[in-house]
């Protein structure tokens, strides 16, 4: 407990009532030394002023500890109090999440309290994904002059868990690296399928489904068709959560990061619902690692994750960042026959020798990459040319990009699906 | 909305402006020099609030306490120095402390028992104290030695200032 200090209001009327009386003394004028009189009740009363120890009780109350992205969710803060002396001023500031803006009143309250009496506030919260916990409420109290001051905190426990549901709102085309099951990409590898690939010669033990009849009434010769053959894919989503993501065109847009996680959360079900085993890895100064793997289990798995995870935190963490290490431990975890999906704004050079060395790996990779730069200044202008810059390289060393502007990620890869060449 | 303004409270800003009005309004009565020197004060005073600042909401104190000066050497009279020195006290208490509620709490909480119970609290002592001061005064004008009344305005002032808390 804090004890109370002087916060200095009244100093120097001990000067004043003297001056004032030393006038009237001095000038004979009776009216000054009544006012000296008045000083001196004033200074008496500044004087005995104490303040207690503050005994008072916080509650918060959500309307919805359980929120869905974008919902407003009510917060009563209530404050009693419990000691036996009304608390003639009382300030509260309540500590709300970092990552959570304030879109109506204030989360600030300031009081008189009766013994036992209660004030609340009401303000309104915008929830956005994650785990949100309530920091300590810091309480301000002064005694009825001013002129100590005491400093409190009170911790309550709140927390607001939001996780939104997946859903697959784009189909996100993947590369022909795949596992050996069946699946959904077409590969280049000859065999059973749907499109047509080549004729080969007949071999003892071919399918007569396959077998091309027409050619054999036409030449005599048993031949046999091939289609490419379509395969189950290894998906891991990388998601850059380095503190160089963390950017936004606007001080109350979304960041590089949310919009990033959003483009993984909307490729994680997407994948899984078309047969291929996806994982998560966060690439950034927390650890996130989900290996690549199916069914419902996985995908509620997958959701938990990309809600409450740390390392998916809409505000940058302050741990400290070791590209290398992490570089080297994503490469330790994927496997050969994995493809990444890796989802940055391609903010500094980094990430791209990230998606290039992934690349060179042998793991397929598809960027994804929401544009956090805007055109307002000339520096915003010169980002958004060098990370145009940095998208040309990436195409150059043939990563499929996917430039991810305002519009829906669909969108963005319907015209990016264009460009690309099987 | 999550941007604080942290600036004197309006309440505590309009009521603090009253006071100082009443402030001038009293000094008037009996002397015009002393009212317009408050109301110097309640300029400055208003700047005060508006800039946000303590140094200059502390001149302004200094100039009330001036203005009474000038009253009491003047011939203002008991009750209307008493009322303005109220009134003065007063307009500063409550400005000083609503620069101080804006700056834990901002502008857009409401505030207003808050700052309410600040001045009626003051507003009690105050008048309690200077109905005590002037009965006092006038039971005791009679011809007593000055050297008295210095003395014991001096035993009273080291008395209070040492007050524990």
């Amino acid at each position: 407990m804090t004890q109370g200090f002087d916060t200095e209001r009244w100093h120097g009327i001990e000067g004043l009532v003297l001056v004032s009386a030393a006038a009237g003394v001095f000038m004979r004028t009776p009216p000054l030394l009544l006012l000296a009189g008045l000083g001196i009740v004033l200074l008496g009363y500044v004087r005995i002023a104490t303040l207690d120890e503050v005994s008072i009780q916080v509650e918060r109350e959500l309307s919805d500890s359980t929120p869905d992205a974008d919902d407003e969710v009510t917060v009563t803060l209530r404050v009693t109090n419990e000691g036996t002396r009304t608390l003639f001023d009382l300030r509260l500031v309540d500590g709300v999440p970092p990552a959570l803006a304030v879109s109506d009143g204030t989360a600030r309250l300031g009081t008189a309290l009766r013994p036992g009496a209660t004030a609340s506030t009401t303000y309104t919260v915008t929830a956005i994904r994650g785990e949100h916990t309530w920091d300590e409420t810091v309480v301000v109290a002064r005694d009825p002059s001013g002129a100590i001051e005491r400093r409190e905190t009170f911790h309550t426990e709140t927390t607001m868990r939001c996780e939104p549901e997946l859903a697959a709102t784009a189909d996100l085309p993947l590369r022909g690296l795949t596992s050996q099951y069946t699946g959904r990409v077409e590969t280049d590898v000859p065999g059973s399928g749907l499109e047509f690939a080549s004729i080969r010669e007949y071999r003892h033990g071919d399918p007569i489904r396959r077998i091309d009849w027409n050619r054999r009434a036409r030449t005599g010769e048993l031949s046999t068709v091939q289609f490419r053959e379509e395969r189950a894919a290894t998906v891991v989503l990388v998601v850059d959560t380095r503190s160089e993501a963390h950017v936004a065109p606007a001080t109350d847009a979304e960041t590089a990061v949310e919009r990033c996680v959003d483009a993984a959360s909307i490729a994680f079900p997407a994948l899984l619902d078309s047969g291929d085993r996806v994982g998560v890895a966060a690439f950034g100064p927390e650890e996130c690692w989900l290996p690549p793997s199916g069914g419902g289990d996985h995908r509620a798995r997958a959701r938990r994750l990309f809600a409450t995870h740390s390392a998916f935190s809409p505000a940058p963490s302050d741990a400290a960042f070791f590209p290398s290490i992490a570089m080297r431990r994503l490469r330790r975890r994927l496997s050969s026959d994995a493809q990444v999906i890796f989802c940055s704004p391609l903010t500094d050079d980094y990430a791209v020798s990230v998606a290039r060395r992934l690349e060179a790996y042998g793991h397929a990779v598809t960027v994804v990459s929401p544009d956090p730069t805007s055109t307002e200044s000339l520096g915003a202008r010169l980002a958004r040319i060098e990370r145009d810059l940095r998208l040309r390289d990436l195409r150059r060393a043939g990563v499929r990009v996917v430039d991810w502007g305002d519009e829906p990620l669909g969108v963005s890869l319907e015209r990016a699906e264009a460009g690309w060449s099987r | 909305m999550s941007e604080i303004t942290r600036q004197p409270t309006r309440p505590g800003t309009a009521m603090a402006l009253s006071a100082a009005g009443l402030s001038v309004l009293v000094l008037a009565v009996t002397s015009p020099a002393a009212a317009l020197l408050s109301l110097l004060a309640g300029i400055v005073l208003a700047g005060g609030l508006t800039r946000g600042s303590r140094r200059i909401l502390d001149a302004a104190g200094g100039i009330y306490v001036l203005a009474l000066l000038l009253g009491g050497l003047g011939d203002a009279g008991s009750e209307v120095l008493l009322l303005a020195a109220i009134a003065s006290i007063l307009a500063w208490d409550i400005a000083e402390n609503a620069l101080s509620v804006g700056d834990h709490l901002g502008r857009e909480t409401d505030t207003t028992r808050l700052e309410v119970v600040h001045a009626a609290t003051t507003l009690v002592v105050l008048t309690v104290g200077a109905g005590m001061v002037f009965a006092i005064g006038t039971a005791a004008s009679g011809g007593q030695p000055i050297t008295a009344v210095v003395l014991l305005l001096v035993g009273v002032i080291a008395l209070v200032a040492g007050l524990r808390r």
